[in-house]
């Protein structure tokens, strides 16, 4: 699994530096240490930089979401023109075709790395239903189910397989 | 001493000290158990000369020790006992140091490998505070920032592209959606404005031509679909597999003008509605069916198109509804769905004129399938609600609504002709009379003119509704060119028929 999951990191590869990119700037703003910057690797941390687990819930909760959300709306801001573009009236003509492609990939490699590690959102979990109020713990279970299910999709490329079924459905609506 | 530094320091501290005490007063008199109990063999191995100077040394030490104990105590008794016992500790602390072991590896940081954990983050925390500030501050990998700002450039760049064609993309969208829902009249015409308006080096959508394309093939307008596809597709781009159906045009568009022109030249008596032998037709028409047969470079729209000029001739003829829909099904069985437009409309309408609601559906729903937006087809469906047995005028408004519903300005508004029957058999006869004024003003601004039985129509709603001068300038113009206004009005404006017998007579005179 970590083979596919590799190689599933390698096909997504600007998404893949993105999150991490992201991931880093969350890291550094919360003052959480870093232990590896590197942002390919070829073990189950790949797109993910090595850093310690957040000490706090907010700061947890920060590390789960900030990456996925601008990653998201990255992916959104690329997907509308280039979906637009490739399949819905299939502009022809390399000026569109070429950035539309693009633009379509890189936002299939965002949302292929958009959620944290399981071990992420695990703490994330134990750090807000440790001391969260039970108000917190209420707001947080719809985020933690969704960032925890996503966390495994994406650890058993499930996230890529859906990606590839998202276009082919697009190519088949075309 | 000893029971000074026990009573300060934890059970882990004092165990460990243990050493320490026993190299700094292991000569002590206090000690001298211990001394004892080493092995006699040890003992008497001594040498005898140094016993006289230990035992000075000895004497030494516990005076220095009773010095500092007496010392001690008075420190105690005062009142900076505290800071002095204090101070103490510290010089022992400091005494110990150089005499502590080397720290474990297991305590050292994994990072540096030289100084001891931080376990003040918990007891398996692996690195010293020293590195875990310099991981705080592990640079961001470039690799990230390059791969983000192609993103926002290639995203700017396909926005940019998306907000410079928004208005084309706004037509195109409002196309795909009347394609989506089967308007092919309007889809047809916001393509055309698209296509018209596009500037074809800049690229232009794909799917507008193949819609474009599509929909003119569907409505067996074969030559304009091969059209667009020329105009817009190269050469190359219809050699690929999946354009394959875009590159059959042409092929489709001759064949059927050839089996046109066999007609057309065959029977162009019948087609121009001049007197026409009826058998000798019938007989050219069934000789030239045998012949198409068995030829095998006979093309695949000819028998289809031979069979419906046969329907030509008897419809022209006046045959029975039954013959005729005989010669319809013929013709729908050799064509095999290939041109359904051909004979779709005249299956619906005979249906229509026997009254036969249920196989009219059936024809009327195939019609939508092609067209949803031929305002005739839902005219000839209502006309079977008309001249059945018990007419429906409910019904014919449901159909005529449907119809003002899918149509637009794109066609042309029939439903108001099949508002006015509708009306009339309900005996609303000023809405008949509006209505059917509605039709005679669409149909100027479309460039159309109304025929006799529309006339006739016209005349009946005036006629109902009291608008006498209107009637008398119909009738007018009917004497003005040699004609006679409808035997069945000129019955109804005498009594002897009712609206509903005038509407429902099949003999075509009132529209």
């Amino acid at each position: 699994m970590t083979v596919l999951y590799i190689i599933t990191k390698y096909l997504t590869l600007p998404g893949a530096m993105v999150r991490g990119f992201w991931e880093h700037l969350v890291c550094k703003i919360c003052g959480i240490p870093v232990e590896d910057n590197r942002l390919i690797r070829n073990d189950e941390v790949s797109s993910h930089v090595e850093h310690e687990l957040a000490p706090t819930s907010r700061k947890a909760f920060a590390l789960c979401f900030v990456p996925a959300f601008m990653n998201g709306v990255l992916a959104l801001i690329l997907t509308i023109p280039s979906i637009c573009g490739l399949f819905f009236f299939n502009i022809s003509g390399a000026l569109n075709v070429i950035p539309n492609v693009l633009a379509y990939w890189f936002a299939f490699s965002l949302y292929v790395n958009s959620y944290p590690l399981v071990e992420d959102a695990l703490n994330m979990k134990y750090q807000v239903y440790k001391n969260g109020t039970i108000l917190q713990k209420i707001v947080y279970a719809p985020g933690f189910l969704f960032t925890y299910v996503g966390a495994y999709a994406e650890k058993y490329c499930i996230t890529f397989v859906l990606a590839v079924a998202g276009f082919v459905a697009l190519l088949l609506a075309m | 001493m000893d029971e000074l530094k026990k009573g300060d320091l934890t059970p882990e501290e004092s165990a460990g000290e243990t050493d320490n005490e026993k190299l700094s007063f292991a000569d002590t008199p206090e000690d001298s158990e211990q001394t004892q109990t080493q092995p006699e063999s040890e003992a008497a191995s001594a040498p005898e000369e140094q016993t006289s100077e230990e035992d000075a040394l000895n004497t030494e030490l516990e005076q220095i020790r009773d010095m500092f104990q007496k010392e001690l105590d008075n420190a105690k008794n005062s009142d900076n006992s505290d800071m002095l016992i204090q101070e103490l500790d510290e010089i022992e602390e400091e005494a110990d140091e150089p005499e502590q072991k080397q720290p474990d590896p297991k305590d050292l940081c994994q990072c540096c490998g030289e100084k001891i954990r931080d376990t003040s983050f918990g007891d398996d925390y692996p690195y010293c505070s020293d590195c875990r500030e310099l991981m705080k501050a592990n640079p961001i990998n470039s690799l990230g920032i390059i791969a983000l700002i192609v993103m926002i450039f290639i995203a700017g760049f396909s926005l940019s592209r998306a907000v410079v064609n928004v208005s084309s993309w706004n037509d195109l969208l409002d196309a795909n959606i009347s394609y989506t829902e089967g308007k092919y009249v309007d889809a047809a015409s916001q393509y055309q404005a698209y296509l018209q308006s596009a500037d074809t080096s800049d690229g232009i959508s794909v799917n507008a031509v193949k819609n474009l394309s599509r929909i003119y093939a569907s409505l067996s307008y074969y030559s304009y679909a091969q059209q667009t596809v020329d105009s817009y597709f190269p050469a190359s781009r219809l050699k690929l597999p999946w354009n394959k159906e875009f590159s059959s045009y042409n092929d489709l568009y001759e064949q059927m003008q050839a089996a046109q022109t066999i007609v057309t030249d065959n029977f162009e008596d019948v087609l121009s509605g001049v007197d026409f032998d009826y058998e000798e037709s019938l007989e050219k028409a069934d000789k030239l069916i045998e012949e198409n047969k068995k030829d095998e470079n006979c093309g695949k729209f000819t028998l289809a198109y031979l069979e419906y000029a046969k329907y030509i001739i008897m419809s022209s003829n006046g045959d029975s509804y039954e013959k005729q829909l005989e010669q319809l099904k013929k013709v729908e069985e050799t064509d095999a769905g290939q041109l359904p437009l051909l004979y779709y409309t005249d299956i619906l309408s005979v249906y229509s004129n026997m009254g036969d609601t249920e196989n009219a559906k059936v024809y009327f729903d195939k019609l939508m399938e092609i067209n949803k937006q031929d305002t005739y087809t839902y005219t000839y469906y209502a006309n079977a609600f008309r001249f059945c047995d018990k007419p429906d005028a409910d019904k014919m408004l449901e159909i005529a609504q449907e119809a003002a519903k899918n149509s637009s300005a794109n066609t042309f508004p029939y439903y108001y002709k099949t508002y006015t029957v509708a009306y009339l058999l309900q005996e609303k006869y000023d809405e008949a009379y509006t209505n059917f004024e509605l039709y005679l003003q669409n149909l100027q601004s479309y460039g159309g003119s109304a025929g006799v039985a529309d006339y006739n129509l016209y005349a009946l709603c005036a006629l109902a509704a009291g608008e006498e001068d209107t009637y008398n300038q119909i009738k007018t113009m009917f004497e003005d060119n040699g004609m006679e206004i409808s035997s069945l009005i000129q019955k109804y404006e005498k009594g002897k028929l009712t609206m509903t017998e005038v509407l429902t007579d099949k003999g075509g005179e009132i529209a």
